[in-house]
């Protein structure tokens, strides 16, 4: 059983860990959200925080990326997120991002997808014309010389990422 | 600008007073954002954000946020007045109901140094 998303991705024989149940992860989303004023949390293998990954904002729909009032977001919407977005969700490289902004006290709720390698999260950002992506362990931006014009008109959301090699 | 009557980058949550509609949740949020695209072909139109969030002074990742225009005459605004590149305050509204929730773009503001140049280019 794979312990965490680069185990997995690197290692043909692990195999993913059974997906949380909806409840338990919109309950543990809320708390981490409110103890670090934001979250990067997968449904297989849970709190994402610290570890070595890129993140490429690859979802903008209104079904998949929302401004929520003020820090503290109850459960509930967490839920129906997650109950909105399970299909996207049952691919290990998504993740559901929360962050909250206090300057303008506002929640920002998306789907980010997470990649181990460094190049591949660079090259799916230029694919998709994205300004930048995220170094989630250092924490800085990345540029990777998109626009940020919205190019993927035609592309499903679901058929975004490439398949994962393993 | 807020039609709710909050002033800019200031965000609330309303829930549980609209139960009556089955709506159970209403965030209106106030956001400074940069204009990525502006999708007239999609119905309802669409406009896509981009915004960097940070933390702590510290520069955080993109949050980018394609919003529906339903409101027709707002969106003839929208289009006469801004462009893409540009940087401008919106409001949106989610609305969290029985069948999910839905985002919809209530109004916007062009800041003081684009309205600016639109009213030079006005008088031009």
């Amino acid at each position: 059983m794979a312990r965490n998303l680069k185990t997995y991705l690197s290692n043909r024989r692990t195999r993913l860990p059974k997906p949380l149940s909806v409840e338990d992860a919109a309950q543990h989303i809320e708390r981490l959200h409110l103890q670090r004023n934001g979250a990067t949390y997968s449904l297989f293998f849970g709190d994402m925080f610290g570890q070595e990954l890129f993140a490429v904002s690859l979802y903008p729909e209104p079904e998949t990326a929302l401004r929520l009032a003020g820090e503290n977001v109850p459960a509930r919407v967490f839920e129906v997120f997650i109950q909105a977005n399970r299909t996207l969700l049952s691919d290990p490289r998504l993740c559901v991002g929360t962050w909250y902004l206090e300057e303008e006290d506002t929640t920002f709720l998306d789907i980010v997808a997470v990649l181990p390698d460094r190049e591949a999260a660079i090259e799916l950002g230029q694919q998709f014309n994205q300004i930048a992506v995220f170094d989630l362990f250092a924490g800085v931006e990345i540029e990777t010389g998109g626009t940020g014009e919205w190019i993927a008109t035609d592309i499903p959301p679901q058929k975004r990422l490439p398949k994962p090699e393993r | 600008m807020d039609r709710n009557g909050h002033s800019p980058a200031k965000a609330s949550a309303e829930t549980g007073a609209l139960a009556a509609d089955k709506i159970w949740r209403q965030d209106t949020v106030t956001n400074t954002v940069q204009v990525l695209d502006i999708l007239p072909d999609d119905t309802p139109p669409r406009l896509l954000t981009g915004q960097h969030l940070n933390r702590n002074g510290k520069p955080g990742r993109m949050f980018q946020q394609m919003v529906p225009v339903p409101d027709a005459a707002l969106f003839a605004r929208l289009t006469s007045q801004i462009r893409r590149g540009d940087t401008i305050q919106i409001t949106v509204t989610t609305t969290w109901d029985e069948s999910g929730y839905s985002a919809a773009l209530t109004d916007f503001a062009l800041l003081p140094s684009i309205a600016a140049s639109s009213a030079e280019s006005v008088l031009v």
